[in-house]
C-alpha cells in the first residue's frame, strides 16, 4: 500500500471514530425530538456535565471504576429528571422557538455550572480509560479507545433496540412519538415518557462524554462536540435513528477529510467549518435531512 | 383594541393610525427627547458606555425583532452577521480609508447581501429547520473573517477602526459617541416601528401567522422573506458598524456563538412582536450583564474556594436562569407585562 493509500485510510478511520462520537450524541437529540418534539440544543453543556461529573466520580473522588460509573450514571439520570421536570414540563404546547431558545438556556446554564465548579483547565481521564496505546495493522494507526467505541455504540444501540422493541416502556415511548394525543388517550403516562426520555438523552450523553473525555480530555471545548451532535440530528434527519448514526459518519469522515487535504489550501479553519458548509448546501438540497419526514402543512 | 382613556376620541383617521395620538404621548415623547439628550451631560464615562452598548444592542435587537418577532424566521446566526457589518466597516475605511458615515449604510448593505444569501435558503427550510443554514452562518463568517479573507482582516489578529470623522469633528470620546448611538437608534427604532405599517410589514406578519396562507391569499412570500431577512440584517450591519467605531478594534471572538443566542432569547424575554419588546429585552440583557458585573466581586470574595471561576461563569448562570424563568413564567416577555401595566393605568380604578 502506498502513502496516499494510507493517509486516506487513516484520515477514514479518524474521521469514522470521531463521527461515531458525533452519532452517539446526535441519537439523544433525536431521541428527544421524536418523543417530546423539541430540539434539543443543549448537548453541548449536557455533554459537559456528563464528562465533569464522570471525571470527579473517577478522578477527584477517586471511587473505585465500577462504583464511579454506577455513580455517574445516576447522577447524569438524576440530572435528565431534574432538567424534564423543571425547564421542559411547563413548555410543553409552546412554540418551537421558546423550546429552541430554553435548550440554549440549559446549555449556557450547564457551561456556567461546569466552568463555576471545575474551572477551565483541561482534565485527564486516567490511564485505563485515556491512555490506551495505538494498534498498528498493516502501517495504519487505529486507536484502541476507538475499538472500544465501535463496541460500546454497538451495545448501546442494540440496547435501546431491545428497550423500544422488548419493554413496556419502550412501546409507551414509541406510541407517544408517533402521536402524543393518542398515547394520551390509551392511558400512557405521558410526563413519564417524557422523563424517561429526557433520562435516555443523558445517559447515551454520558456514554458519549466517556469517549470524548478519553480522546480529547475533559474541558470547556466539548460544548463544540454537543454543536456537531446538533448539526448531526439535523443532518440525518430529526426522526431517524440509522439517519443519525449514517449522518454522524459522513459528518465525521467529511470534517476528517477537509483537515487532511485541504488544510493547506483553504486554511486551518475548514475542518471545523466543513461540517457547517455541508449542512448549509443541504438546507437546499433536502432541508429535512437525509431521513427526516417531510412537512406537509396545509391551512 | 387598545383601550382609550375616556374622553379621548379619533375625529380623523390620521389620528386613529398615528403612533402618538394624543397631547400627552407627545409631551411624554418630547419629555423622554429632552432627557435622552441632556442627562448625558452629567452621566460619568461608564454609564455613557453602557448606554452606547446597550444603543447599538437595540439596532441589533430591532433587526432580529423583524426576522423573527414580526416573520418568524428564527434566526441562530444574528452575531455573525452583526460581525459581518462590521468588518465590512472596518475594512471599508481601515483599507480605503473612506468616511464613516459614508461605510455606515454599506457597512449595513453588506451584511444585509451576506443575509440575503443565507436567506435563499427560505426557499425550502421553514420554522425549526432555519437554524440550520443561520448557524452555519455564524460559523462560516468565522472562516471567512479567520481564513478566507485573511490577508485584508489580518486573521485572527484583528483590525483597527479609526473614530469617525464628521467634517472635522470626531467622535472619539464617549459623550459625543453616544449622541451619535442615541440618534442612529431612535433613527432606526421609529423605521422599524414605520415599516410594520406599511404594506411590507403586513405581509411580514401574514406570514409569521401562517405562511402557506400567505401565498394562497397572494403574497409572494419567498420575497417578503428575502426582504425580512435583508432588513433584519441591515439592522445587524449597522449595529455592529458602530460598535466596532466605538472599541475601535475587532477580532471575531467579540461576535461568539454565545451573542447570537442571546439576541433571540433576550428577544423572547423582552417580547416578542413588538418595538418595545426588542427596546425591553436589549436594556433587560446589558443592564443584567451591568448587575452581574458588579456582583461578582462580592460573590468572588465569598467563595474563594472556586474563586477565579465566578467572574466567568454567573453571567451565563444568571442570564440562562432568568431566561428560563421568563420563558416559563411570561413567555410574552416585558412588552406584555409593559401593556398590562398602561392598560391598568388607562382604565383605572376599573378592572377592564
Amino acid at each position: 500500500m502506498d502513502e496516499r493509500m494510507i493517509t486516506f485510510i487513516q484520515l477514514l478511520i479518524s474521521g469514522i471514530a470521531i463521527g461515531l462520537i458525533y452519532a452517539l450524541a446526535a441519537l439523544g437529540v433525536v431521541i428527544v425530538y421524536k418523543a417530546t418534539k423539541v430540539l434539543n440544543l443543549a448537548p453541548g453543556g449536557l455533554l459537559l456535565v456528563c464528562a465533569y461529573l464522570a471525571w470527579m466520580f473517577l478522578v477527584q473522588l477517586g471511587f473505585p471504576i465500577p462504583i464511579a460509573i454506577a455513580a455517574a450514571i445516576g447522577a447524569t439520570a438524576i440530572i435528565g429528571w431534574f432538567v424534564e421536570r423543571f425547564a421542559l414540563r411547563p413548555l410543553i404546547g409552546q412554540p418551537i422557538l421558546a423550546s429552541i431558545v430554553l435548550t440554549n438556556m440549559i446549555w449556557f446554564f450547564f457551561r456556567g455550572i461546569t466552568f463555576f465548579f471545575w474551572g477551565g483547565n483541561p482534565r485527564m481521564f486516567p490511564k485505563w480509560l485515556a491512555g490506551r496505546p495505538t494498534l498498528f495493522i498493516g502501517g495504519i494507526g487505529i486507536p484502541q479507545i476507538m475499538i472500544w467505541c465501535v463496541v460500546i455504540s454497538a451495545l448501546t444501540i442494540t440496547a435501546l433496540m431491545i428497550y423500544f422493541k422488548f419493554t413496556r416502556s419502550g412501546l409507551a415511548m414509541r406510541v407517544t412519538a408517533e402521536d402524543v394525543i393518542v398515547a394520551e388517550n390509551l392511558g400512557i403516562n405521558v410526563t413519564r415518557v417524557f422523563s424517561n426520555t429526557w433520562i435516555i438523552c443523558l445517559l447515551l450523553f454520558l456514554i458519549t462524554a466517556y469517549f470524548v473525555g478519553a480522546i480529547q480530555g475533559v474541558s470547556q471545548d466539548l460544548d463544540f462536540v454537543g454543536v456537531y451532535g446538533v448539526i448531526v440530528a439535523l443532518l440525518g434527519g430529526l426522526e431517524s435513528f440509522p439517519g443519525a448514526i449514517i449522518a454522524g459518519l459522513v459528518i465525521g469522515i467529511v470534517q476528517s477529510m477537509a483537515g487532511g487535504y485541504f488544510a493547506d489550501v483553504l486554511g486551518g479553519g475548514i475542518a471545523e467549518t466543513a461540517p457547517f458548509i455541508v449542512m448549509f448546501l443541504m438546507s437546499f438540497w433536502r432541508p429535512y435531512g437525509f431521513f427526516g419526514l417531510e412537512r406537509i402543512e396545509r391551512i | 383594541m387598545k383601550g382609550r382613556p375616556c374622553g379621548v376620541f379619533d375625529v380623523k383617521y390620521s389620528q386613529d393610525r398615528a403612533i402618538l395620538r394624543t397631547k400627552t404621548h407627545w409631551t411624554l415623547f418630547i419629555g423622554f427627547l429632552i432627557l435622552l439628550f441632556t442627562l448625558p451631560l452629567f452621566l460619568n464615562a461608564h454609564l455613557l458606555s453602557l448606554g452606547t452598548i446597550i444603543g447599538t444592542t437595540m439596532i441589533a435587537m430591532f433587526g432580529v425583532q423583524i426576522m423573527v418577532g414580526y416573520t418568524y424566521q428564527i434566526t441562530l446566526g444574528h452575531a455573525g452577521f452583526v460581525g459581518f457589518g462590521a468588518y465590512v466597516s472596518a475594512l471599508l475605511t481601515h483599507h480605503l480609508g473612506w468616511n464613516f458615515f459614508f461605510v455606515l449604510p454599506l457597512a449595513g448593505l453588506g451584511a444585509a447581501m451576506y443575509g440575503l444569501i443565507i436567506g435563499t435558503s427560505t426557499l425550502r427550510c421553514k420554522g425549526l429547520y432555519m437554524v440550520i443554514p443561520t448557524l452555519s452562518a455564524h460559523f462560516i463568517f468565522f472562516y471567512l473573517v479567520n481564513e478566507v479573507f485573511k490577508k485584508w482582516t489580518f486573521g485572527t489578529e484583528g483590525i483597527e477602526c479609526a473614530s469617525p470623522v464628521f467634517f472635522g469633528f470626531a467622535f472619539d470620546n464617549d459623550l459625543s459617541y453616544f449622541y451619535l448611538v442615541a440618534t442612529m437608534t431612535l433613527i432606526v427604532g421609529l423605521a422599524a416601528k414605520n415599516l410594520m405599517r406599511t404594506k411590507c410589514g403586513r405581509a411580514f406578519v401574514a406570514i409569521r401567522d401562517n405562511d402557506v396562507a400567505a401565498e394562497v391569499m397572494g403574497i409572494n412570500i419567498f420575497r417578503y422573506k428575502l426582504l425580512s431577512f435583508a432588513i433584519g440584517n441591515f439592522c445587524a450591519g449597522i449595529s455592529g458598524a458602530l460598535w466596532a467605531h466605538y472599541i475601535t478594534y475587532i477580532n471575531t471572538e467579540f461576535f461568539p456563538v454565545l451573542d447570537t443566542i442571546y439576541y433571540v432569547a433576550f428577544l423572547i424575554v423582552g417580547g416578542m412582536g413588538s418595538i418595545m419588546g426588542a427596546v425591553f429585552g436589549a436594556l433587560f440583557w446589558r443592564l443584567l450583564g451591568e448587575g452581574v458585573n458588579y456582583v461578582a466581586p462580592f460573590l468572588d470574595a465569598v467563595l474563594p474556594m472556586n474563586a477565579g471561576n465566578v467572574i466567568s461563569s454567573m453571567g451565563l448562570i444568571v442570564f440562562s436562569i432568568v431566561t428560563i424563568f421568563f420563558l416559563i413564567r411570561e413567555p410574552r416577555g416585558i412588552a406584555h407585562r409593559w401593556e398590562l401595566f398602561k392598560q391598568s393605568y388607562r382604565l383605572h380604578p376599573f378592572n377592564y
